[in-house]
C-alpha cells in the first residue's frame, strides 16, 4: 500500500468521524440550535458519511476486505481525539484504556 | 442527562398521583437516552444479520434484477438500520459522544455472537480473543460513563 492509499483510508475514516461529529452537534442542547441550524448539522453528518463511504467503496475495489478493515479500527482513535478537541468533551484515563483495547479487539477480530 | 435523572427521580418519589404521570414516567423511562443506545446497538447487529440471510437466499446477482427490490430480508435490514439511526441520534442529545460511540462497540460482539446463533458461523480463537478484548474496552469505557454520571 503506498502513502497514497494509506492517506485515502485516513480520509475515508476521518469523514466518518466528521459525521459523528455533525451529528452529536445537531443533537446536543447546549448549542443553541435553532431549526434550520439543526437541519444544517445533519445535512452536514450525512454528506461527510456519503463521501467517506464512496471512498472507502473505491478502496475496496483495489484492497481486500480482511487487509482493510483493520483500518476501521482507527476511527474510534480519531474519534476520541476530534471529540476531546473540538466537542471538548472529557477525557478520562479509562476512556482512553477502553479505546486502546477496543481498537486492538476490532484488528484481531478483523484479522481473523 | 441531568435532567431526565432528576425528571425520573421526582416521578419516583412522588409516585405517581395520576395516570398521565405514570404514562409521562414510562415514557421517559424508554427514552433513556442509555437505553436508546442500546436499542441502536441491538437494531445495527440485528440488520447486519437480516441483510447477510438476504443477500445468502434472496438475492440475485446482477443487482437491478427486479425480484431483488423485493427481497423482503433485506428491506427488514434496511428498515433495521433506519431504526438504529433514530435511536442513535436520540441518545447523541445526552451522552457524549466518545462515551456513546465506544459503548456502541458492543456491536462486535452481538454481531460475532448473533452469526455463531443464527447464521451457524464458526469462531475462530482469534476472533473469541478480540471479541474479549471489545468486550474488556467497553467495561472500561462504561466505568468510566457511570462515573461522568455519578459526578453530575
Amino acid at each position: 500500500m503506498t502513502l497514497f492509499f494509506f492517506c485515502l483510508v485516513v480520509f475515508s475514516v476521518a469523514c466518518s468521524v466528521t459525521g459523528q461529529i455533525f451529528f452529536k452537534h445537531a443533537m446536543s442542547d447546549q448549542s443553541m440550535s435553532t431549526r434550520t441550524r439543526r437541519r444544517l448539522d445533519l445535512a452536514g453528518g450525512v454528506l461527510a458519511m456519503t463521501v467517506g463511504f464512496f471512498t472507502w467503496l473505491a478502496l475496496l475495489r483495489r484492497f481486500d476486505l480482511s487487509y482493510l478493515y483493520p483500518f476501521e479500527g482507527l476511527d474510534r482513535v480519531l474519534l476520541a481525539f476530534a471529540a476531546w478537541l473540538i466537542l471538548k468533551e472529557k477525557m478520562t484515563r479509562d476512556i482512553w484504556v477502553g479505546v486502546i483495547l477496543i481498537c486492538i479487539g476490532t484488528a484481531f477480530v478483523a484479522g481473523s | 442527562m441531568l435532567k431526565v435523572t432528576k425528571k425520573q427521580t421526582e416521578s419516583d418519589n412522588f409516585l405517581a398521583q395520576s395516570a398521565d404521570e405514570i404514562k409521562e414516567s414510562r415514557k421517559s423511562r424508554f427514552f433513556h437516552p442509555y437505553l436508546q443506545l442500546f436499542i441502536s446497538v441491538v437494531l445495527t447487529a440485528v440488520s447486519q444479520i437480516l441483510l447477510k440471510i438476504g443477500v445468502d437466499t434472496q438475492f440475485v446477482s446482477p443487482w437491478y434484477t427486479t425480484s431483488n427490490f423485493f427481497a423482503f430480508w433485506i428491506w427488514l435490514g434496511i428498515l433495521a438500520i433506519i431504526g438504529s439511526l433514530f435511536s442513535w441520534l436520540f441518545a447523541l442529545k445526552s451522552v457524549p459522544l466518545i462515551i456513546a460511540f465506544n459503548l456502541a462497540a458492543t456491536n462486535y460482539i452481538m454481531v460475532a455472537i448473533g452469526s455463531w446463533l443464527f447464521l451457524g458461523e464458526a469462531i475462530s480463537s482469534q476472533r473469541w480473543i478480540g471479541i474479549f478484548l471489545v468486550a474488556l474496552g467497553v467495561f472500561f469505557v462504561g466505568r468510566s460513563a457511570a462515573r461522568v454520571e455519578e459526578k453530575l
